[in-house]
This record gives C-alpha cells, structure tokens and sequence, in this order.
C-alpha cells in the first residue's frame, strides 16, 4: 500500500509535469470516447426506432432483415395473429421511403414514412405533444426533430411537400437520422395512403412493414411467439421487442464494416495511448534510475518496482480520464447536434472507456517496467 | 595519510586484525577472489587473489587509485555482483552460488550507502527512510517511530517533512544514512560517502558512522580517496592494480609507531617506513613470571610492551639484581640484534605481559632500508653539490 502512495507523491511532486500528462492521456482518452461514439451512435441510430415500438412481440416480413428495409407483409396474418391465444391487441405500421422537399431551399431527402392508426398508434412518443390526435386532419403529419439540416428548419404549421402530397406540420418528435435515411416523418394511415396514392391501392393497405402485437397480463411470451410461428404460414417472422432492438443495434456491424472501422479506430487510439502513457513513464523512470537502482540495491524485487510504476500508470490514466470524459461529453453534445446522430454516454459506455484507460495504463507499466527491471544497483556505484 | 596528528584512542587493542579471533567474531571473509571484467579474449583481471577477514564492530576504509578494483571488492561483498572465483563469505551466508534471487535477500541485510544520496526528491526525509522499512512486516505505526527516531538521532528531528530539495547536502546525506541504518543492517558499504561533501558535513558523517560502529557492533566498509577521514577508520586496506597492497591495523600501528618512534634506531625514520614495521609486528603474550628474554640467549626479536609489567635483571658473579621495570609503552631488545651479541640481561613478565615483537630478520631490513635510505639522501645531496 504504501507503494501505491509512493507513487502517487511521485506523480504529484511535479504538478506541471503531472497537468501534461494528464492532458496527453485525456487526449487518448477523447479519441477512444469518439471511435466509441460513432460506433454506437450507427447502432444506436439504426435501433432507434424498435425502441419506439410499444409491443410484446413485433411481426414482419420473413426477409425483412431490418427495420429501415421496406418488405411488406399481408395485414391478414396479423389480423389472424390478433385472434391467437394470450394475445391481448395489436397495431399494424406502414412504412415506405420517400422524399421530402426541403421547405427553404427546395432540396431533396431521402426520409422513411410511418403510416399508424391514430386511434391505435402503437408507437410511443410521450414528448411529441399532440401525438397521434393531430394526425387525424387529413395531410397532416408529425416531423422528427432529429431529422438532417439538410431537411429544412421544421417548425408545426409549416407546409411541404412528401413524396407527391403536400403536408402540414402538425407537431415534431424525436427520434433521429441514421444512415439509410436522413430523416423520419409519422403519418396518419389515410395521409400515408395518400402520399403514396400512385401504388396500387389494394397492395397499398395490404402491405404492412410491422405488425405489433400486445398479449394479455401474465400471457407466456415465448408460448405466444411459438404457437404463432406454427399457425402461420412461415412467410412471417415474430420476434419480441428486445430481439428486435439487439437485432438492429448488430445489424450495421454485421452488414457493413463500420464494426472494423470504428474497432480498428478504438484499437489505434488504445495504441496512441499507450505510447502517450509509456512516454510519460519512461521520463519518469529516467529522471529516477537512480532511485530505482538503490531501491534494487536494498532489496526490493521486480514486483514491488512494478508496483510503483504501475500505481503511477493507473493513477495517471484516472488523473487523466477524468478530463477525458469531460471533454468527449461535450464533443458528443457537439457531434450530435452537427450529424443529429445519436451520441449516448451510458455510465456502461464510460466504464468501458475507463476500463481500456487502466488496460492502456497497464501495458505502458508494463513495458516501462522492464527499463527498470534490467537495470543494474552495481553500476550505482 | 595523516595519521601522525591522530589520537590514539583508549579502546580495547585486544583483537587486532590479524590476532587469533574466534569465526563469530568474523564480519566479512574473503578468501581466494579473482574477478574479471568481460570475457574471452577481451576479459579484464580487475581483482587477483584477494583475501581479508573483516571483524565485526570494525571500520575498513578500502582506498586506492581508481580503476584499483576496490568498488568492484564491494560489490562482490554487498552481492551486487556474482562471485566468479573464491569465496566470500558474509556473516553466515557463502555468496559464491547465490541466484540472483537470493542475492536481493543478502542485500536486505545490508546498508548502502553512495556517493549520491539518490533520495526521491517527491518524497520526505521520512517517506525516504521509509522506503527502506517498507519490506519488513511490521506495523505502519511502528515503522513510522523507526524512521523518526533513527532521523532524530541523525540531528534531523526538525526536519522530518522537508523534502531533499530543502536540505543541505550534509542533511541529505545524514538522510541517506539513515535509510541504510534504520534497519540496524549488521554490515554497511558506503561509496564516497563524503566526496559530496565539505569537510564539516563529511566530519559528520563518518562520526555517525564511527559511532554506529561503537555502539552497534556494525562493521562498515567505506570505499573512499578522502584523507580527511582516515583516522575514523580501524583499519586501512590499499587496493592497487586489483592487490591488497597494503593492510593497516590503525589503532595498532598508530600505537607503535608513537612508542618506537622513542627507539634510536627509528628515530628519524619516515612515518610511512614506521607503518612499515609497526605492519610486521606480531602481537604475543607472556604469562605472569615467565621469561621474556633471558640473558645469554642469542638475540631473536625486537619487543615493544603492550599490556602489562615486566622486570629486567642482570645476573653478575651468581648474583641475579633487578636494574628496572619496563611498562607500557617501554621496549627492549634491540642491542642485541643490532650488535648480534647475545642478550645482555633477563627479561621477565611480573604481571601477564603483552608485546609487539619484531623478529631478527625484520628488524635488520627495517634499519637497512632506512640505511640506505639515509645514503640515498646523501647522494642526491651530494649530486646536487656537484
């Protein structure tokens, strides 16, 4: 223990040397939060919208292998799930791409339609104010928040134009712009069949992308799941709300690199701290080699060296993460609002990053140490 | 060295170096040590058949010019190196063999002391000296009054929470000291301990050293070039080209050369010639009423007395008569050898008597050496005349 102590006044006898230190490890520290950051946020964007989802099980198309992909499948197996034992009600949502018009200056964006039931949503959106009554007027039409800039500065009332419909704005959500579309826009079912009034129409209400179901209190979730699975024909796919959002949160990693691109940025960062951190202690070491070596001298063993430059590791990379998480929180404040990217610190998120930190202090220790190991007392003297 | 102002000490010259002792009494042995620097072709002889015994209680100043090997002798004596030839051994442990591993147990019970304090400057006076209790088990509490009673007794009460940056050189130095002492290490090495130092602060220092030797029984071996500090030692051992050229008892010599400096015969000799002969001096012992010297008797030694009183008579027409009592500090004997006549009166231990003796041979080469000595003078003087 009192090791450890010796390595923390060591680290705070010099206050300046110690303040830059923890800058550089900070720095280290930014750049591991943001790779994480980015990462999570595709995931997190791409979840997002399972996670509105007011459901015990969620049916869809057999091959619909994520939420933003458009398959349909018939109304009907949902209504005849509907009438299955422990289920309790339901709600079908539409959901189709489409292009939104820039009201200011006239551009074009890509944003995902949302065709519900106003009277039965199945959507849960408890800071959309006048969600989903409003929806009943007919083109009228809740914008997200959180959609691109590109898309316009969206206030309620406003009109545009959807697809080929002109809208009214008639209130706002959040929910966030991922990278399949750059916006999301709800719509009651009779506007939603408007907007996409060019398709048949038969197919049009036919065709829904999810299928909601609610069971009843105290109903076997998975005894539910099983017996729909074996009474339907197997062009459905029931999966319970949980499935689901882990489902889309793995989705961008397994169908897109981004998995090898943000790891390989965390790996690298990991790495430039490290060499940042082993920098710091290989100063340290020299400026005290002889110290070292009479501790060596007297008796000490590589552990108890080790011991000293670890603590210091380890209490430099906290002293360090410290500002570290600091600054990421504001960077993803910033980030956030630039890309309208989801950019989540969970106290897990943070414990991760500060787990790589000590990790990174470690390792540095490690290969610090060994200048330390080989040295020799006898040339003290 | 500048032996010739010290004081003689009142202490106990009953074990001096070289006097029959017994192994408990043994600090430090070296028997048979060569050590190499390099190997192959390239392999440099530093050391060549070293052999001490070094007692406990003592201090041995190794001294020499540099590259002399005496750092390289206490390295191998604190197991910081491995021994390649002969033995050491150390108090009860053979250092020959040791791994590595247990060389480092070796070395706990040892203090060192260098020529750089090398304290942490982060840590106080007392976190440094707690750096050295920190491999014991013993209570934090404890090892807290550990440090802060060896530090007070080093003078630096006062000065318990200053960091080294705030002490003089001297206090550091007493610092360092008091990390090599604060676990009462049996056997302390000190490189250069004053170099660093003025010569107040190094007085210092070696009185410290002087009395944990007295009143611990620590034998210390200090490395050093500092003449300033030679009297504080018990003994002087010169290293030269990796050889003992020199091993000095100096309480000892000290002793006989004060008490034969007297003797006609040494009187004008140099006080390195003096070291000289009081080194081939052997200490011997008489019991109460035996004969030291008897008349008649071929000359064989030259006796200066040590402990005890003797008596000398002369034997005339049967008669034997006491002419007078030798104590002390008194010698006797030399007549004889100088004029290889026997001896001319008896010489007898009224109490147990000890003397320094210098045989015949010795004693013959001593004033010879310094005969021709003489002469050489007179040539150079006469040389210069010319």
């Amino acid at each position: 223990m009192h090791l450890v102590l010796t390595g923390w006044r060591m680290l705070v006898y010099s206050p300046r040397r110690l303040l830059l230190s923890c800058l550089g490890i900070a720095f280290a520290v930014v750049i591991m939060f943001m790779q994480m950051g980015f990462f999570n946020g595709l995931n997190d964007s791409q979840a997002n919208l399972a996670r509105i989802l007011d459901a015990d099980l969620v049916m869809s198309h057999r091959d619909k292998d994520n939420l933003k992909s458009t398959e349909e499948f018939s109304r009907k197996r949902w209504r005849q799930a509907l009438a299955a034992p422990g289920v309790a009600s339901g709600a079908a949502v539409y959901a189709s791409a489409s292009y939104w018009w820039n009201p200011q200056d006239g551009s074009r964006n890509r944003v995902l339609v949302l065709g519900i039931d106003p009277d039965n949503p199945g959507l849960r959106l408890p800071q959309a104010a006048g969600f989903p009554q409003s929806l009943k007027r007919a083109d009228t039409i809740f914008y997200d928040r959180r959609s691109r800039r590109e898309l316009g500065n969206i206030l309620p009332g406003m009109e545009s134009t959807l697809g080929q419909a002109r809208v009214k704005v008639a209130g706002l959500f959040d929910l966030g712009a991922n990278f399949s579309y750059e916006g999301h826009v709800i719509a009651g079912n009779e506007t939603y069949f408007h907007v996409f009034g060019h398709r048949d129409p038969q197919r049009l209400t036919d065709g829904i992308s999810l299928g909601l179901l609610r069971l009843l209190p105290g109903a076997d979730r998975e005894g539910v799941r099983r017996n729909l699975l074996h009474t339907l024909p197997d062009d459905v796919l029931v999966l319970t709300r949980e499935e689901l959002e882990a489902r889309e949160r793995a989705y961008t990693t397994r169908a897109t690199p981004v998995g090898i691109i943000f790891g390989t940025g965390l790996a690298v960062a990991l790495v430039i701290g490290i060499i940042i951190c082993y920098q710091l202690l290989f100063n340290e070491i020299q400026d005290h080699l002889r110290q070292f070596a009479t501790l060596k001298a007297i008796g000490y063993r590589a552990r108890h060296l080790y011991l000293i430059v670890t603590s210091e590791a380890l209490l430099l990379s906290m002293f360090g993460f410290l500002p570290g998480v600091v600054a990421a929180a504001a960077l993803y404040t910033v980030v956030e609002r630039l890309s309208e990217i989801v950019m989540d610190l969970s106290p897990g998120r943070i414990l991760f990053v500060l787990m790589l930190t000590l990790v990174m202090g470690s390792a540095s220790a490690a290969f610090a140490v060994r200048q330390v190991i080989r040295l020799d007392p006898a040339e003290l003297f | 060295m500048t032996m010739a102002d010290s004081q003689i000490r009142d202490h106990d010259l009953h074990h001096p170096a070289g006097a029959q002792a017994g192994a408990g009494n043994d600090a430090v042995t070296v028997r048979d040590v060569d050590f190499y620097f390099g190997s192959g072709d390239s392999a440099r002889r530093v050391l060549h058949n070293i052999n001490l015994r070094i007692l406990r209680g003592q201090i041995v100043i190794m001294t020499g010019p540099s590259g002399s090997g005496k750092t390289t002798m206490l390295t191998l004596i604190g197991a910081l190196r491995s021994l390649q030839q002969g033995s050491i051994r150390c108090f009860d442990t053979e250092l020959r063999g040791l791994s590595l591993e247990q060389q480092v147990g070796v070395r706990r019970n040892i203090g060192f002391i260098f020529q750089s304090h090398n304290l942490f400057e982060s840590l106080t006076a007392r976190q440094n000296v707690h750096m050295a209790l920190e491999l014991r088990t013993l209570p934090e509490a404890d090892k807290h009054r550990l440090a802060d009673r060896v530090l007070g007794e080093l003078g630096l009460a006062e000065r318990l929470d200053y960091r080294p940056g705030r002490l003089s050189g001297g206090q550091r130095q007493r610092v360092a000291i008091a990390r090599a002492v604060v676990n009462t290490p049996p056997l302390i090495l000190a490189d250069e301990p004053t170099a660093a130092l003025d010569k107040d602060s190094g007085r210092e220092v070696i009185d410290l050293l002087r009395r944990l030797a007295d009143e611990q029984r620590c034998t210390i071996i200090i490395v050093t070039h500092d003449s300033r500090i030679m009297d504080a030692a018990d003994r002087i051992i010169n290293l030269t080209d990796g050889r003992i050229s020199s091993d000095l008892d100096v309480r000892r010599t000290l002793y006989i050369c004060q008490f034969i400096k007297q003797c006609p015969v040494f009187k004008d000799m140099l006080l390195n010639d003096l070291t000289d002969v009081a080194q081939h001096m052997e200490l011997q012992s008489f019991a109460a009423g035996s004969e030291i010297i008897r008349q008649g008797d071929a000359g064989d030694r030259f006796h200066l007395i040590y402990r005890g009183t003797a008596t000398v008579s002369v034997r005339q027409n049967g008669a034997s008569r006491e002419v007078a009592t030798l104590n002390s500090g008194d010698f006797f004997g030399e007549l004889a050898l100088l004029r290889d006549e026997p001896r001319n009166a008896t010489v007898s231990a009224a109490t147990d008597v000890e003397t320094f003796s210098l045989s015949k041979g010795q004693f013959l080469a001593a004033v010879r050496d310094h005969k021709s000595f003489e002469e050489q003078m007179a040539n150079t003087m006469f040389s210069r005349r010319a």
